[in-house]
């Protein structure tokens, strides 16, 4: 300030001070957001690495051990104790307990806990009780090892992370969302976690893939290591009952029995998918029975409930933890790393404490002897003052301390001089001895541990894994999911409409003419009559263009439909012919199928869904000049080529007519089909074993583990059981041998028979009780190896290698056939066959060989070539 | 008090100084701490400036220097100076003042010639001292009693008056200044006085552009919908603009120099003028209310002789410009009439950018015409009983009374606080409004769920701000949450929500966080409960022995007998001001949208770790 009128004279003074300046809003936001954030993040939603567990869960174990009496306690006053730390609700803490007690680890349950499959919730916590469970106490908790932190309050101590030995995170798993960031880490199998932190104490690694108390199959093919990005897909376990019932027998991760129903439910009202009605006979174990509509395929039905329904689920991992007061994002991988490395520094820790514990007493029990061998004692009588009595202690054991591993100290003599005189009237050296002996074996046990720490821990792992394996068995299944296309499996719930006059399609148009059935994920391939193409979605109604010759679902990839054309190229232009598929093309864009010159003319349009292929007569007009105003043209005889091409001229001049003579067969390949047992499902694309090419009627053969088999059709929606042991193209003339024990009789049966055409499962061994199949096989000659049981007295017998269809000769599926041996079988295994290569040339026994003509064989025809545009 | 005889000994007439120090409240509205704009402390800097601006609106000094150091103010101008003598006339003689005659006073604010003598009644220290002719006149007073009257003495300094003051602690308990409010006057007197610089603890003040410069610098650049209009004339100068994603209608009014936060008649006109100069523009009758939807303007005129409807002069009641002179609406009517319309005229793209705001206005209008009719019902209940508030019996928009400026309105959160304030209030002033849970994350939502949303409904309708400030009810709208972390969050949302559609209520200043304690340091006999870490520390001291100390985590935790000390004269409020430079939409979509890499990024980057007390 440039004042020029002088200050000196001013009487008042007083401290000159900065001016309060006030946070801006912005600061303001930024200050409470960083609060908030930051506490949501530390103190609610995501758990710590070390111990897994979040605020809230690690002061409801620590209240459990502190009111630890080896007896229930009510959850209420559980509740109550963790108040002390937790300063929050009563509820969230209940909750957090219950749901920790419901992943059946930690916590000993009493009462109605609720339950995860069915969703129902758990009693009040004035009736439900909890404690500690055998393996929380043994595994989580060590006051010598914890470090303490001040409650909230200041009133007491909690601590700042429990000494958890064992990846608790990963087997619980935990889903936790924050401000500005969330967490979600899957559970996982118990067992898995040991042998994966045992494999990795061993310095190797183990991918370890969540599993879930709920069951389920699941797919983790993207599971990432469960970082951020990664997808699980799980699905429930569905089974057909027969044709008209599905069973779900589990459910995935995070859904309950009611909301799963609820989600159908609500498929079913949306139109996409059809059932007849849908109950819960859940019990024990999951149970979800939906009857279908008849004419539904239950196989389509199962992948219309994974596409649309719950019944899959998808799950994003995302594995956030914090580690010393920051968060991180990291893979399971690396949580499991860090987790078993802390384990180890804990059992060190332990160790160690353990040691010096042992080393205290030693000293003093060494100390004590001394003290009363040499009668030191007896030198004190004489002391007047304390600090005489302890120096004369100290005098008299000096001469023998040389042999001592730490100095005495004054505290070490004020206790000697507190031994009772009827402990040092009772001394017995020998025992004494003992005693120091023991001790020192605790400590070289001790010492040899800690300089074999990895094997300790190994040792420590192996040691909970035999201890708490029961029921701890992987539940949820391992496998990769194929890609259900929801248009192909999709209820057809609307009605497709043309109107011709106005050249609109659409669902709307119920006045007009009906097309067919559609979904609403449908599209609709359009065909005018000027040869122009156009695929587009099932909509209310939608502008297609007059004079519509073709209107159908369109079906994506589809090389078997092939379209036979004749055109007039231009008004008066020539007319050619040409046969082609529709492989993809783009929605909404018009394509000619013609060469596209105006006033081009379809003449002939068929669609045929197995490459058929038709007879025409070809009319001309009258005014030709050409003697032959009628033939016929086979449209067999030209070859299937891409949509884009001119095609075959027919002729030069103007047609009148072309008239349908007489439909054809297909001529196209037989379908090669492909069985991936990775999704146990078929396919045309190469994956797995090639079955075979299947055309008309061929089905395929499943033998079961049940001893059932089961002829199927090749379509690719088909499901298989997973217990399969042959599965193959069905072959009428070729047998089946099989080996099964029969439960009543006691005995092992052999019999070989041919299947009888039936679409239902056809159960081959004994009915009785306790029944089962031993071996099968659908070779020609099988040959089974037999080993014996040794019997008591007597010499093994040597085992036995038996011709099956030497063994005994087709009978019919139904018989009981022929006792294997009287001597006690050890096992029976199937050799390797001997037939494989030579069984088509031989005709099976006993049976006279018939014909083997298919119909896809088209005998000396030329195989068509497909070419495809992309 | 039996000998308290009604006796011709017991009639006294007051002395001035005494009347003021007895009822500031009627010199200087409220008395306060200086957290609040409005405050008494203000007021007394304000009466020593305007003094200065009036040397100047005469020709007398462009500079004017203001220093605030701790609690002594000084303010220095290059005026005439008063005459020496009767510089002790001027600041202690009520009724005495060289304006009363001059043209140009009859246009200024500080002729009742009250001004300086309320600031130095209610000062414990009051210098004066006056320069010109090259002689100088110093005079000290203290509670408004002459301490020192020095000679007349030769000097050289430059003419002009140079004031210093230190309020008077024992009325105004405990106050401060706030750097940003004194500022922000600096300014005013800056935009209305063009070509005068002020000097404010070094920094300086100056403004060419008068009001255009206040809205440029007041209003977020990229919120503005056109650039600022800003006309001139005789007597009046006005500037204005639309906003963008502002709700509402924000003006700054002036008289004279005085900044009218409460209207008035010619706020009034200027209202009704522009909404009828835009009409006849377009040659449409658009309704009002699209016309004035997120207006942003501001009003200065200069009228003779002004009357304000309350002692602090924040609320004009002049129905004409002066005595036989036009009403101050047809003044400000026919004057944007002719320059208003001209200006659209000229410039046809502002024209068109007005049009479509007034249209995008009208369509939000009827989208919520439905809903409106809704909260209507809804809000004839609530003006029967609005069942989340507990009212208090003066409001802010009744003028008339003495201590509306007290008037306050607690939000508080769930059960916490408001049994506890209800129960210590002041039911003469002090309301409560309970909110249930969280409120709702208002960010990105439109204007509808104010109607949808019964808790804000009730706010609004609490508040009364359906259509503006002109009738808020309480002058203090104050957010008491629970210093814990959810208390926190309640505070972001409940401010998100003023931003977005009350933003004024903020601008002018009357939203504020209630704060509260954050330790509690007690021994058997005595709890104090402490502000900060330094008051922590100081109770320690005191209390001394075996201490309790813990970290306070809700306000439950207080009983209401304790709570009377933090809502009482010793109340602490934090005032909630919006900065300068900063975007509010970029700040709102950064903290309240959605969850971005960016945000996640910051959150990890200024994690915030309670280490445990002790």
């Amino acid at each position: 300030m440039g004042d020029e009128i002088e200050h000196s004279e001013e009487r008042f003074n007083i401290e000159e001070q900065e001016l309060n300046s006030v946070t801006k809003i912005d600061g303001m936001y930024e200050s409470w957001f960083l609060d908030y954030a930051s506490y949501v993040i530390l103190e609610r939603a995501v758990p710590d690495i070390y111990d897994g567990l979040k605020p809230v869960q690690r002061r409801i174990l620590h209240s459990l051990k502190e009111m630890d009496d080896g007896r229930y306690n009510k959850v209420a006053n559980v509740i109550g104790n963790t108040m002390k730390y937790h300063p929050h609700g009563d509820a969230s803490i209940g909750d957090a307990l219950v749901n920790m007690g419901q992943k059946d680890l930690l916590i000993d349950m009493q009462g109605n806990w609720g339950n995860i499959l069915t969703g129902d919730r758990a009693a009040a916590p004035r009736y439900i009780e909890s404690r500690l469970s055998k393996f929380a106490l043994e595994v989580v908790f060590n006051s010598k090892i914890t470090k303490w932190i001040p409650t909230y309050d200041g009133r007491t101590k909690e601590p700042q992370a429990l000494p958890v030995k064992f990846p608790l995170l990963l087997a619980h798993g935990v889903e936790g969302i924050a401000v500005g960031l969330s967490t979600k880490i899957m559970p996982h199998n118990f067992l898995e976690l040991i042998d994966a932190s045992i494999s990795i104490l061993k310095g190797r690694g183990m991918k370890v893939y969540p599993d879930f108390l709920t069951g389920g199959i699941a797919d983790f093919s993207q599971y990432k290591d469960g970082k951020r990005g990664g997808k699980v897909k799980v699905r429930a376990r569905i089974e057909v009952v027969d044709s008209k019932q599905l069973k779900i027998t589990e459910i995935p991760f995070a859904t309950t029995t009611s909301s799963l129903i609820e989600s159908i439910v609500r498929a079913n009202e949306k139109g996409k998918i059809k059932i007849k009605r849908i109950e819960d006979n859940t019990a024990e174990f999951v149970e979800i029975v939906i009857q279908l509509p008849t004419g539904v395929s239950p196989d389509k039905m199962i992948d219309a409930l994974y596409a649309f329904s719950d019944c899959e689920i998808s799950i994003s991992p995302n594995a956030c933890i914090i580690k010393d007061d920051k968060p991180y994002f990291m893979s399971v991988s690396e949580i499991l790393k860090q987790s078993t490395d802390h384990t180890l520094a804990l059992l060190k820790a332990e160790l160690e404490i353990l040691l010096l514990e042992q080393q205290a007493l030693w000293h003093f029990a060494s100390l004590e002897r001394i003290f009363i061998e040499n009668k030191i004692y007896r030198d004190i009588e004489e002391c007047e003052t304390w600090d005489a009595v302890i120096e004369s202690i100290r005098l008299g054991l000096s001469p023998y301390v040389s042999n001592l591993k730490s100095s005495v100290s004054d505290e070490d003599i004020v206790r000697l001089t507190e031994i009772k005189i009827k402990r040092i009237s009772k001394f017995d050296l020998e025992k004494a001895n003992e005693n120091l002996k023991r001790i020192d074996e605790a400590i070289a046990n001790l010492k040899d541990k800690l300089s074999h720490l990895v094997d300790y821990a190994v040792d420590y792992f192996k040691g909970l894994k035999k201890k708490y394996k029961l029921g701890k068995n992987r539940r949820t299944e391992i496998r990769t999911f194929e890609t259900i296309v929801a248009s192909k499996v999709a209820i057809r719930n609307q009605k497709l409409y043309l109107n011709q006059e106005e050249g609109f399609i659409g669902t709307s148009l119920r006045k007009d003419e009906f097309i067919c059935d559609c979904s609403d994920i449908d599209d609709i391939i359009v065909i005018r009559r000027d040869g122009k193409m156009i695929v587009t979605k099932v909509a209310a109604k939608n502008f297609v263009g007059k004079e519509v010759i073709h209107i159908a679902i369109f079906k994506k990839n589809d090389l078997r439909t092939i379209y036979n054309l004749i055109y007039t190229d231009g008004k008066k232009g020539n007319t050619y012919m040409k046969r082609f598929p529709i492989k993809s093309i783009t929605r909404d864009k018009e394509y000619d199928l013609t060469s596209g010159n105006t006033g081009s003319k379809v003449l002939h349009l068929s669609v045929n869904f197995n490459g058929e292929a038709e007879t025409v007569s070809i009319i001309l007009k009258s005014k030709a000049k050409t003697r032959k105003l009628k033939f016929d043209i086979n449209f067999a005889d030209l070859a299937i080529k891409s949509r884009g091409v001119k095609g075959n001229m027919v002729s030069k001049f103007p047609i009148s007519k072309v008239e349908l003579k007489h439909k054809g067969i297909s001529t196209l390949d037989p379908q090669k089909i492909w069985f991936d047992d990775t999704v146990q499902r078929l396919n045309i694309d190469s994956r797995g074993v090639l079955l075979g090419d299947f055309a008309g009627e061929d089905k395929i053969l499943t033998v079961s583990q049940t001893g059932e088999y089961q002829l199927l059709s090749f379509e690719l929606s088909s499901r298989f059981p997973d217990d399969l042991i042959v599965i193959e193209k069905f072959d009428p003339q070729k047998p089946i041998s099989a080996v099964y024990w029969d439960g009543s009789k006691s005995k092992y049966f052999v019999k070989r028979f041919l299947i009888e055409p039936s679409d239902k499962k056809v159960l081959f061994i004994s009915e009785n009780i306790g029944s089962y199949l031993e071996v099968v096989s659908s070779d020609y000659f099988p040959l089974a190896e037999i080993e014996f049981s040794k019997l008591r007295n007597q010499e093994v017998r040597e085992p036995m290698k038996i011709h099956l269809h030497e063994f005994i000769s087709l009978k019919g599926c139904k018989a009981q056939g022929n006792t294997l041996t009287t001597h006690k079988v050890k096992s029976i295994t199937l050799l390797d066959s001997i037939s494989k290569e030579i069984s088509h040339s031989i005709p099976p026994m006993d049976l006279e060989t018939k014909d083997s003509s298919s119909e896809s064989d088209l005998g000396d025809e030329e195989t068509p070539q497909i070419e495809i545009d992309f | 008090m039996a000998d308290n005889q009604y006796t011709e000994d017991s009639i006294r007439s007051l002395d001035w100084k005494e009347h003021i120090r007895m009822r500031p409240g009627m010199y200087i509205g409220k008395l306060g701490d200086g957290t609040s704009q409005d405050d008494g402390i203000y007021i007394l800097l304000k009466e020593v400036v305007d003094n200065c601006i009036d040397e100047y609106v005469m020709g007398h000094g462009k500079n004017i220097e203001v220093s605030v150091r701790g609690k002594k103010v000084t303010v220095r101008d290059y005026g005439r100076g008063i005459p020496l003598g009767k510089v002790i006339d001027c600041v202690s003689k009520i009724n005495t003042g060289g304006k009363y005659d001059s043209k140009a006073f009859k246009k200024s604010i500080g002729l009742n010639g009250v001004g300086s003598k309320a600031v130095n009644a209610l000062s414990e220290y009051f210098r004066v001292q006056s320069v010109r002719d090259g002689k100088t006149k110093i005079v000290e007073f203290h509670q408004g009693e002459v301490r020192e009257d020095e000679e007349i003495q030769e000097t050289s300094v430059r003419k002009g008056t140079r004031v210093s003051f230190v309020p008077d602690e024992s009325i105004f308990h405990n106050f401060g200044y706030v750097n940003e409010y004194v500022e922000k006057m600096m300014w005013h007197y800056a935009y209305l006085n063009t070509g005068l610089t002020m000097l404010f603890n070094g920094d300086k003040f100056h403004s060419d552009n008068g009001l255009l410069d206040l809205l440029n610098n007041e209003i977020d650049k990229n919120a503005i919908h056109y650039p600022v209009i800003h006309l001139k004339g005789e007597d009046i100068e006005i500037a204005m603009t639309h906003t963008r994603n502002q709700y509402g209608e924000s003006y700054s009014s002036f008289v004279n120099g005085q900044h009218t936060t409460m209207g008035g008649t010619h706020q009034a006109a200027f209202r009704e003028a522009v909404v009828r100069v835009i009409r006849d523009f377009f040659g449409k009758n658009y309704d009002a209310s699209d016309i004035r939807q997120s207006i942003n303007a501001a009003v200065s005129i200069k009228v003779i002789e002004p009357v304000f409807e309350s002692q602090t002069k924040t609320k004009l009641g002049s129905s004409d410009m002066g005595p036989n002179m036009t009403t101050v609406r047809s003044f400000v009517n026919d004057f944007l009439k002719s320059k208003l319309d001209n200006y659209l005229h000229k410039n046809s793209d502002v024209a068109e950018a007005i049009q479509k705001k007034i249209l995008l206005a009208e369509r939000e209008r009827k989208d919520l015409a439905g809903i409106k009719k809704l909260s209507r019902e809804r809000a004839k209940k609530s003006n029967l009983h609005n069942k989340k508030l507990r009212d208090c019996r003066i409001h802010y928009n009744d003028v008339k009374k003495e201590r509306r400026l007290e008037t306050t309105i607690f939000i508080t959160e769930g059960d916490s606080a408001s049994g506890s304030i209800t129960k210590s209030r002041d039911v003469a002033t002090q309301a409560v409004f309970s909110l249930k849970g969280k409120p709702l994350n208002s960010y990105g939502l439109t204007k509808k769920i104010v109607y949808e949303n019964e808790e804000f409904n009730l706010v609004q309708a609490a508040l009364n701000i359906e259509n503006g400030l002109e009738d808020l009810r309480y002058n203090n709208v104050v957010i008491a949450t629970d210093a814990d972390v959810d208390g926190m969050h309640i505070r972001l949302l409940l401010i998100t929500f003023f931003l977005q559609f009350f933003p004024e209520l903020i601008r002018e200043g009357h939203l504020y966080i209630l704060q509260t304690p954050l330790f509690r340091v007690r021994n058997k006999k005595k709890t104090i409960y402490c502000y900060s870490e330094k008051e922590k520390a100081n109770a320690i001291m005191k209390l001394l022995g075996k201490l309790e100390i813990t970290r306070f985590k809700g306000l439950g935790e207080i009983s209401p007998n304790e709570f009377k000390g933090f809502i009482g004269d010793e109340i602490r409020l934090e005032p909630v001001m919006i900065g300068k430079e900063q975007s509010l939409a970029e700040m709102l979509r950064f903290y309240m949208g959605k969850n971005t890499p960016d945000r996640q990024e910051f959150i990890i980057d200024n994690l915030r770790v309670e280490k445990a007390v002790e």
